[in-house]
């Protein structure tokens, strides 16, 4: 049975191979990508339990079990690192998640279309800079001589400007403020595409029924998205705990480490910079074992609520 | 199109016998790895393949050994020093040669580890042979500075390096700073005030004061260099990094002295005042340097390099080096128990490391060794007579006004990493030219200072002691550094220095003092 079993298995792959294999060979380069680049360097993790010496084989380095995941949890930056990351990733699924959404719905409501492709063009833009070159603009902006401060000395009195990057409480504002502004026009695509599926005839029918525009916003267009909004909130919870170390790493400076310092830079200035390899990459397995823990139950919550999931 | 085949063909035969150059007996090609900081930080962005001195001393050695030599630069840009070079490394893509000091952040355990898992070649035992210039230079110099050059296995490790304070003339070591503080020429007339007239903290409060009120602006360069200030904590009797108190060999870390909140408090009050540039801790070379170029240069710890820019780029405008400061109780005392600049160390970052694979490996140990030829080093810090530099009456070379005028040149007819001896010559004769002063120059350079001086990376650690230093010493620093800029904003209090202190102690203050002290007695020999 067992192996008729098997053979009606392979018979039906090979069919179906057959039939769609133009698809497959489509898949191809994503499957050889993800087997290469994530799949393969799996193993690497193991340096997180060695002393690890890159010019040595793997496993020929010295064996010495949690301790860098010891050193790494009794220190004092542990837990300032994981409460700046959870912040910065709270306030980002906060203000940043839902701008793109409310801004497609905006666009959505707007009829003429010649404005409408002018304002979309106009906000993608952003997305196509660098983020050094952002970080650079930012930098010049908030300066002591930057525009920021001179608009602000315009509306309080007696104020003294400053280098606004150097001032804890102003680093979260403008971390995220600037990643709205960079990444909302992109990020309304998605949920464009997401409106232009919802059917028209629904609108037609709330319209007959007396329903106003906020009303078919709510019980059409936002049901409509749903399953995208849930989809893209479940992928960002995977990524909780990674909060785009390049941009803070652009920003920051031992003034503002109380507020800015995460997990992903901390794991650049050890291991990258200092060539610490085991340590760093005990944390990020720490990390990453967590943002998995957060996605899954994200999944799981999520398809109890609305019934969708990614699996 | 024949005639221009065989004239091109004469061409290709004639030139080499026209140049002059005796034939080559071999042909060697070398991969060099290099990363730039240094040297880039100093020069803009010279491009080394324009550079004429590495072209003649390929020249030259050709000329003298007979081999011609291909050189294949990979050069890493300066933010590349920290990232990109020790993930090369790692991955063993290090071409023939590394050109610049490979320590415990380049890769674990350097250098000892390099060696021991298969990345580079101990050359120790082939120096007397192969590099006998090196080797004479090594032996004339006293032990503490011969103990420099090796690992705690005994392996030479620093060969390519050399000394940054030896006086060609003595052999003695001086103490040369080339940092302090330093203002464009006009900018002090314009104060009303004189270079003599600024001896104290008192005093140059003064002069910044003055400063704001004509508008300008003055950045504060390196708070977070122990390098770069070390001129202004040392004007308290403070230190910024690690020190011997009094010239004595008990190894202490200056951030926690009184002496050291002292200064820092001095800052504060400064940048309350608005007295320096608010953006301080945006600083980067890269920012000094381009800033040099647009009037941003001041009195808080200006590297000379970057006044040499700024005073180049600035026609008729000139930069006065000023008296370096004391604090008005202290203006009399002849001691200062803190550090006022590089002296007494070997400079690390231009060592040699020859990978396992290296092509021919003891025609590149002497290719290297040619650095400590005389002609070569005076060919590396001044490069062409004529061109770049001439001999005064004393016969001394010193820089041409063409050369001083444009710092291009200095790209191209520089090449300090290439000089085995004499480092510091060139700024000391640059200073003497027209931009400097050269008496109080004289005053930033003093004799018998170094062995205050304690820089973070002198020492060879045994593979346990740098266990430890890894486990604290980076979360330690940039602990430090936080305070720092915070005390700097906000001020300091009882409270939060004691929370400064305690933090300290709990990142492992003990334990690396403990491992500085081993690694310093293992240094004079004490253990």
């Amino acid at each position: 049975m067992v192996v008729n079993s098997k053979n009606t298995l392979k018979k039906r792959l090979a069919r179906d191979f057959k039939r769609n294999w133009q698809s497959y060979l489509m898949f191809l380069p994503t499957a050889v990508y993800y087997i290469i680049f994530c799949y393969l360097p799996i193993y690497g993790i193991a340096i997180a339990f060695l002393d690890y010496r890159p010019a040595l084989k793997v496993f020929s380095s010295t064996y010495v079990g949690l301790k860098h995941f010891a050193d790494y949890f009794s220190g004092m930056y542990f837990l300032r690192n994981l409460k700046n990351t959870l912040v910065l990733t709270l306030l980002s699924l906060l203000f940043e998640f839902p701008a793109p959404i409310i801004f497609a719905l905006m666009l959505n409501e707007l009829r003429n279309m010649r404005f409408k492709k002018i304002v979309q063009n106009i906000t993608y833009l952003p997305h196509f800079v660098s983020t050094v070159v952002i970080c650079g603009i930012l930098t010049m902006f908030v300066s002591s001589n930057g525009a920021l401060n001179a608009l602000i000395s315009l509306l309080v009195p007696n104020w003294e400007p400053t280098n606004l990057l150097a001032i804890s409480a102003w680093f979260r504002p403008l971390f995220i403020g600037s990643n709205i502004w960079q990444g909302f026009g992109w990020g309304s695509i998605l949920y464009l595409s997401a409106l232009s599926s919802i059917d028209a005839e629904l609108y037609e029918a709330a319209l007959m029924d007396g329903a106003s525009r906020w009303k078919q916003t709510l019980h059409i267009t936002l049901p409509g998205i749903l399953p995208t909004i849930s989809l893209m909130l479940i992928l960002r919870c995977g990524s909780i705990l990674s909060t785009g170390a390049e941009k803070i790493i652009l920003l920051y400076s031992p003034a503002i480490y109380d507020v800015s310092d995460v997990l992903d830079t901390y794991i650049f200035r050890e291991g990258i910079s200092r060539s610490q390899y085991s340590h760093t990459a005990a944390v990020g397995m720490a990390v990453h074992t967590v943002g998995l823990a957060i996605m899954l139950l994200t999944n799981t919550i999520s398809k109890r609520l609305s019934g969708n999931g990614l699996f | 199109m024949k005639k221009l085949f065989v004239l091109l063909l004469v061409a290709a035969l004639l030139l080499p016998c026209m140049s002059g150059l005796a034939e080559a007996d071999k042909v060697v090609e070398w991969d060099v790895l290099m990363p730039w900081s240094e040297t880039n930080y100093a020069l803009l962005d010279g491009d080394i393949t324009q550079n004429e001195v590495i072209k003649e001393y390929v020249r030259r050695y050709q000329e003298t050994y007979g081999v011609e030599v291909k050189l294949n630069f990979n050069v890493l840009s300066t933010t590349e020093v920290y990232d990109k070079f020790p993930l090369l490394v790692a991955g063993g893509e290090i071409g023939d040669m590394i050109w610049w000091n490979c320590n415990n952040s380049t890769y674990p355990g350097a250098p000892d580890t390099l060696y021991d898992d298969g990345l580079c070649v101990d050359v120790t035992d082939m120096l007397p042979e192969y590099a006998p210039k090196f080797m004479a230079m090594l032996e004339s110099t006293p032990d503490y500075y011969q103990a420099q050059y090796y690992t705690p296995k005994g392996r030479l490790a620093l060969f390519g390096s050399e000394f940054d304070e030896m006086n060609p003339e003595t052999g003695e070591v001086e103490l040369l700073t080339m940092v302090g503080p330093v203002l464009p020429t006009y900018m002090l007339e314009e104060s009303g005030m004189t270079k003599d007239d600024i001896n104290t903290f008192d005093d140059l409060t003064e002069l910044l004061r003055r400063l704001k009120d004509n508008g300008v602006e003055i950045p504060l360069h390196g708070i977070f260099d122990s390098w770069m200030m070390n001129w202004y904590y040392s004007g308290f009797g403070a230190a910024q990094s690690w020190y011997l108190p009094n010239g004595g060999d008990k190894v202490e870390w200056g951030p926690l002295t009184p002496e050291w909140r002292e200064a820092v408090e001095q800052l504060h009050a400064w940048y309350e005042e608005g007295l320096f540039n608010r953006d301080f801790t945006n600083f980067t070379y890269a920012l000094a340097a381009s800033g040099a170029l647009t009037n941003q240069i001041g009195v808080l710890g200006s590297d000379i390099r970057i006044a040499d820019i700024y005073a180049a780029q600035n026609e008729g405008k000139t930069v006065t080096a000023l008296h370096m400061p004391r604090t008005t109780e202290r203006y009399n005392d002849d001691i200062v128990t803190g550090c006022m600049g590089g002296a007494g160390y070997v400079i690390k970052y231009y060592a040699t490391f020859f990978s396992v694979n290296c092509n021919d490996l003891e025609e590149a140990i002497r290719f290297v060794d040619f650095r400590y030829d005389d002609e070569i080093s005076l060919l590396a810090l001044f490069g062409f007579e004529g061109v770049s530099f001439e001999y005064d009456e004393q016969g001394k070379p010193v820089y041409t006004a063409a050369f001083k005028a444009d710092p291009s040149m200095d790209a191209k007819y520089t090449a300090e990493f290439l000089s085995g001896k004499y480092m510091t010559d060139k700024y000391r004769n640059a200073m003497k030219g027209e931009i400097y002063d050269e008496t109080v120059f004289g005053e930033w350079s003093a004799p018998g200072m170094q062995d205050c001086f304690l820089p973070e990376n002198l020492f060879s650690r045994t593979v346990e002691e740098q266990d430890i230093y890894n486990k604290y010493y980076l979360n330690f620093m940039y602990s430090m550094f936080e305070y720092l800029y915070k005390f700097i904003q906000e001020g300091i209090t009882d409270d939060s220095w004691n929370e400064y202190v305690q933090t300290a102690k709990s990142l492992g203050y003990e334990e690396l003092v403990e491992v500085q002290q081993a690694a310093y007695d293992r240094l004079i020999g004490k253990n």
